[in-house]
C-alpha cells in the first residue's frame, strides 16, 4: 500500500513538474530588460517610484499585446533622504563604480549635470514628443544645460504661505476676513512687514510661540523676498554669470531683520532648527505663519506631527490651516511664488536610455500623476490630469492653489556658483537673524565672500 | 662553513619575521599609506565632482587655501580652539577620572562598573550619541537648561546656534567622548605601577597627593605621550559628531563651529571640490606631524624608548 502511494506521489510530482515547465516556457519571455529607478524626495512623494513600476507593467502589457516576447523587469525604489549631501556622495559612489540605474528621481540636477553624469535627452523626447506636448515649457526649462536638455519634470511643486485660521480665530477676525486674506495677498494688499505685526499681535497675546518660521537650511523660499519679489535675480542665462543685486539683497535681509530682531516673532536661531520641531509646531498651532510649499499639505496628512491627532485629517486641516501665495515685500508689489519641479534623469551608465525616458514620460501621465498629486500637494504637469474625476474630488488643494501658476516665477540656474552661493547667503541671513550684523553689513559681507568664492563668475550690482 | 650556516640560518629567520609581518605590513599600505598617496595626487590635482577625471593642477589647491580661501582664517581660529580646549579638559579630567576610579576606588567591581559608564559614550553609535546631546540641548524638552535653570542660570534659545553656548557645546561633545578614552589609558597605566611603591610611601609618610605627584604623575609620562598624540590627530580629523548635531555644513558654519575637518567635507561631498578637499587633508597631515614631533620633543620620547 506505502509502495503505491509513493509511486503515485512521484508520478503526481513529475506530471506537476512537467506541467510547470510548460506553463513557464509559454509564459516567460525570451528576453527580460533589466532596470532600476532610484527615487527621492519628501515622505509623501513615494509615487515618483510607484508611477515609475506603474509604467513599466503598462509597457508590458502593451509589449505582451503586440506578440512581443520582451520584458522590462523594473526595480524602483523610493528614499526620504533629508541629507543632500549624503545623497551627492551615494550618486557619485554610484558613478565612480559604473553602477548607476537607469533613472534617477528627485536628486540635484545641476550637480549632476556638471559633474557629467547625465545623458541629454532631447532626441528622444522629440521621438515621444506626445506625450510631453503639453508639458509647460517653464518646467523643461530648467533642465537645460548647454542647449542639451538633461532631464524631465515629474511634477510642479510651488512654494506655499501657510497661516493658521484657529490662531487668527482667537485674534478677532471673523471667517470672511480670514478668507478675504488670501486675496488681499494676491493684491499686494498685505505685505511681509504686515505679515510680522499680525504675528507680533498673536504672540503678545500669547496664542502662539511664534509668529512665524522659515526653513532651517538653504533652500528657494528664503529668497522669495529678493528675487521673486523685489525684482533681484541670482543669473545672467545670456552672459553665464551669477548676479548679486545688493539693493534686493539688502530688502530682503531687511524683511528677517524686522521679523526677527525688531518684532520678534521669527526665532533669531531659525537656522539650524530641526524639520521636524519646524513641522510639530506649525501643525500643533504653535506659530501662526510658515514659509513653506504645497508639498508639505501631504505630507501633514501622511507624518504623525500632531500630538494629538497624529497624521492631520483632512478635515482638521481644511478647517484649521489656510494657504495663499507668499506677500509682497512692499505695499501694492507683486506677490509671487517659486515654482519648480522634481526631476527623472537618465544617467549616461544607463544600458537602456530611450526605454528609461519613455518610462518617465509614461510615469508622470494623468492617470499616473493624480495619485501623485493628491499623496504629495505637486501640482499635475499635464493638463488632462486637472479633469479627471479622481482629481477633482481628492486634490482639492492642488485645485485650490492653481493660480498660483500665474504668480510663478522660477530660476534656473545651471552655474556651479549656484552650488557655493547659497551657503554664503544663509552665512548673512543667520548673522541679520541673530543681530550680529545689520542688513547692511551683511549685504557687505555676502558680497565680499562671494567675491572670494566666485571671482568673476559674479557680477554685483 | 660556519659562517654561511649562520647566514642561512639568520636569513631564514628575517623571512620568516618578514612572512608574519606581512598580513600588517600589507593592512598598513592598503589602508594608510595606499589613502595618504591618493590624497598626495589628488590634491595636486583638479579633479572636481568624479575621481576618475582629473589633470595636474600644480600648487593651485595649496595656494587658493593658503591666500584666497576667505574661509580659512577662521576655520583654523575655532580648529585650535576646539583642539586645545578639548585636550586640556581631557588632559586634567580623564586622569582625575582615572585616579579616582584606579587609585581612591580601592574596589575593584565598584571601579570596573564606573569606568564602563563612563566608557558608554565612545560605544555608542555617533548618530545615538549626537541624537542624546540633541535631545539634551533641546530648549523646550532637554534637561540641560532646567538643570541650569536650577543653578541660576538661563540657558540660550539654542545651544546650537548661540555664540559662545555652541563653542561650549562643541567642546563638550568632544570632549566627553575624549576624557573616557583618556580614563581607560591612565586607569591600565596606574594599575601597572607596582602596590609596593605606593606601601612604601605611605610608610615613608608621603601623603595621597605627595604619592600622586611624586609616583604616579612621572611614571604616567609615556601614557600622556600616547593619549596626547593620539587625541590630537583624532581631533584634527573628527566632524562626525558635529554634522550629526549641527545637521548641515551651512548650520555649523552659522554657529561658528566649522571646523577644518568639517570645512573638508564640505568641500569633497557638498560642493564635489576632491582636489581641494585633499589639499586642506594634506594640510591637516603635515601639521598632525609636526605636532607629533613637537610631543616627543617635551615628553622626551628618546628617553622613553631608552632600554632600562
Amino acid at each position: 500500500m506505502k509502495k503505491m502511494m509513493s509511486l503515485w506521489l512521484m508520478v503526481a510530482v513529475m506530471v506537476l513538474g512537467i506541467m510547470s515547465t510548460m506553463s513557464l516556457a509559454q509564459e516567460t519571455p525570451e528576453k527580460i530588460i533589466k532596470m532600476e529607478a532610484w527615487c527621492y524626495g519628501s515622505p509623501a512623494e513615494g509615487f515618483k517610484a510607484t508611477n515609475i513600476d506603474r509604467a513599466a507593467r503598462l509597457l508590458n502589457k502593451m509589449l505582451e499585446a503586440a506578440g512581443s516576447d520582451v520584458r522590462v523587469d523594473m526595480k524602483a525604489t523610493f528614499e526620504h533622504v533629508p541629507s543632500a549631501d549624503a545623497l551627492k556622495s551615494k550618486i557619485t559612489a554610484a558613478y565612480e563604480a559604473g553602477q548607476l540605474p537607469d533613472i534617477l528621481g528627485g536628486t540635484d540636477t545641476l550637480y549632476e549635470i556638471r559633474a557629467g553624469f547625465l545623458m541629454p535627452i532631447e532626441d528622444y523626447l522629440t521621438k515621444y514628443e506626445d506625450l510631453a506636448a503639453d508639458i509647460p515649457y517653464s518646467l523643461l526649462w530648467r533642465f537645460m544645460y548647454k542647449d542639451h536638455l538633461y532631464g524631465l519634470p515629474a511634477d510642479s511643486a510651488s512654494h506655499t504661505f501657510y497661516y493658521r485660521k484657529d490662531v487668527l480665530r482667537q485674534l478677532g477676525w471673523d471667517e470672511a476676513a480670514i478668507d478675504a486674506f488670501p486675496e488681499k495677498i494676491r493684491k499686494g494688499e498685505i505685505t511681509w512687514y504686515d505679515i510680522s505685526k499680525i504675528a507680533e499681535e498673536a504672540k503678545a497675546k500669547g496664542l502662539v510661540k511664534w509668529g512665524i518660521y522659515h526653513r532651517p537650511n538653504p533652500g528657494g523660499s528664503l529668497w522669495i523676498p529678493y528675487y521673486t519679489l523685489t525684482g533681484g535675480n541670482f543669473y545672467d542665462l545670456e552672459a553665464d554669470k551669477m548676479v548679486l543685486d545688493k539693493n534686493s539683497l539688502l530688502k530682503m535681509y531687511k524683511v528677517y531683520y524686522q521679523m526677527a530682531q525688531v518684532d520678534k516673532v521669527l526665532p533669531s536661531t531659525m537656522i539650524g532648527t530641526s524639520w521636524r520641531k519646524i513641522h510639530t509646531d506649525f501643525t500643533n498651532g504653535r506659530i501662526l505663519f510658515w514659509m513653506g510649499g504645497s508639498w508639505q499639505w501631504g505630507e501633514w496628512q501622511r507624518v504623525a506631527y500632531h500630538e494629538e491627532l497624529g497624521e492631520l485629517p483632512a478635515s482638521y486641516a481644511w478647517e484649521n490651516i489656510g494657504f495663499s501665495l507668499y506677500p509682497a515685500v512692499e505695499t501694492g508689489a507683486a506677490p509671487g511664488v517659486n515654482v519648480g519641479t522634481t526631476s527623472y534623469v537618465i544617467p549616461k551608465q544607463s544600458k537602456h536610455p530611450e526605454l528609461a525616458v519613455l518610462l518617465a514620460l509614461l510615469a508622470s501621465q494623468p492617470a499616473f500623476e493624480v495619485d501623485h498629486n493628491i499623496t504629495s500637494g505637486k501640482a499635475p504637469l499635464h493638463g488632462g490630469t486637472r479633469s479627471l474625476p479622481k482629481f477633482k474630488e481628492e486634490a482639492k488643494f492642488v485645485a485650490a492653489i492653481s493660480y498660483f501658476s500665474d504668480y510663478a516665477l522660477s530660476e534656473w540656474m545651471p552655474h556651479e556658483g549656484w552650488i557655493v552661493l547659497p551657503s554664503i547667503l544663509v552665512e548673512g541671513l543667520t548673522k541679520v537673524e541673530q543681530g550680529e550684523l545689520t542688513p547692511e553689513k551683511a549685504v557687505d559681507l555676502v558680497v565680499a565672500r562671494a567675491k572670494a568664492e566666485l571671482g568673476d563668475e559674479i557680477v554685483i550690482k | 662553513m660556519n659562517i654561511s650556516t649562520k647566514t642561512r640560518k639568520d636569513y631564514r629567520q628575517y623571512l620568516l619575521a618578514f612572512l608574519f609581518l606581512l598580513p600588517f605590513m600589507l593592512f598598513v599600505l592598503l589602508c594608510w599609506i595606499g589613502p595618504l598617496g591618493t590624497t598626495i595626487l589628488l590634491s595636486f590635482s583638479d579633479a572636481k565632482y568624479v575621481l576618475s577625471r582629473m589633470a595636474y593642477a600644480g600648487f593651485s589647491n595649496y595656494i587658493k587655501i593658503l591666500r584666497f580661501d576667505l574661509y580659512v582664517p577662521e576655520i583654523l581660529k575655532i580648529t585650535i580652539f576646539y583642539i586645545g580646549c578639548v585636550l586640556i579638559i581631557n588632559a586634567l579630567f580623564s586622569f582625575l577620572l582615572a585616579i579616582m576610579v584606579t587609585y581612591y576606588i580601592k574596589h575593584e567591581m565598584v571601579g570596573a562598573v564606573y569606568r564602563v559608564l563612563w566608557f558608554l559614550p565612545r560605544m555608542l553609535p555617533t548618530i545615538i550619541y549626537a541624537l542624546m546631546w540633541i535631545w539634551f540641548i533641546d530648549p523646550d524638552i532637554g534637561l540641560l537648561n532646567p538643570i541650569l535653570k536650577l543653578f541660576g542660570f538661563a540657558g540660550p534659545e539654542s545651544w546650537i546656534l548661540q555664540k559662545p553656548f555652541s563653542y561650549i557645546l562643541l567642546v563638550a561633545v568632544n570632549g566627553f567622548i575624549g576624557v573616557s578614552w583618556g580614563m581607560l589609558i591612565y586607569s591600565a597605566a596606574i594599575k601597572s605601577i607596582p602596590t609596593s611603591f605606593f606601601e612604601a610611601a605611605m610608610i615613608d609618610g608621603a601623603t595621597r597627593f605627595q604619592i600622586i605627584k611624586e609616583i604616579i604623575l612621572p611614571l604616567l609620562r609615556w601614557p600622556m605621550l600616547f593619549v596626547t598624540a593620539w587625541q590630537t590627530l583624532s581631533l584634527m580629523g573628527s566632524y562626525g559628531e558635529i554634522l550629526a548635531i549641527w545637521g548641515s555644513h551651512g548650520t555649523a558654519r552659522a554657529a561658528g563651529v566649522d571646523v577644518w575637518a568639517l570645512y573638508t567635507y564640505f568641500k569633497a561631498f557638498a560642493l564635489g571640490d576632491y582636489s581641494y578637499a585633499a589639499a586642506l587633508s594634506m594640510i591637516l597631515v603635515i601639521v598632525g606631524i609636526i605636532l607629533i614631533l613637537i610631543y616627543f620633543k617635551i615628553f622626551g620620547y628618546g628617553r622613553l624608548m631608552q632600554s632600562t
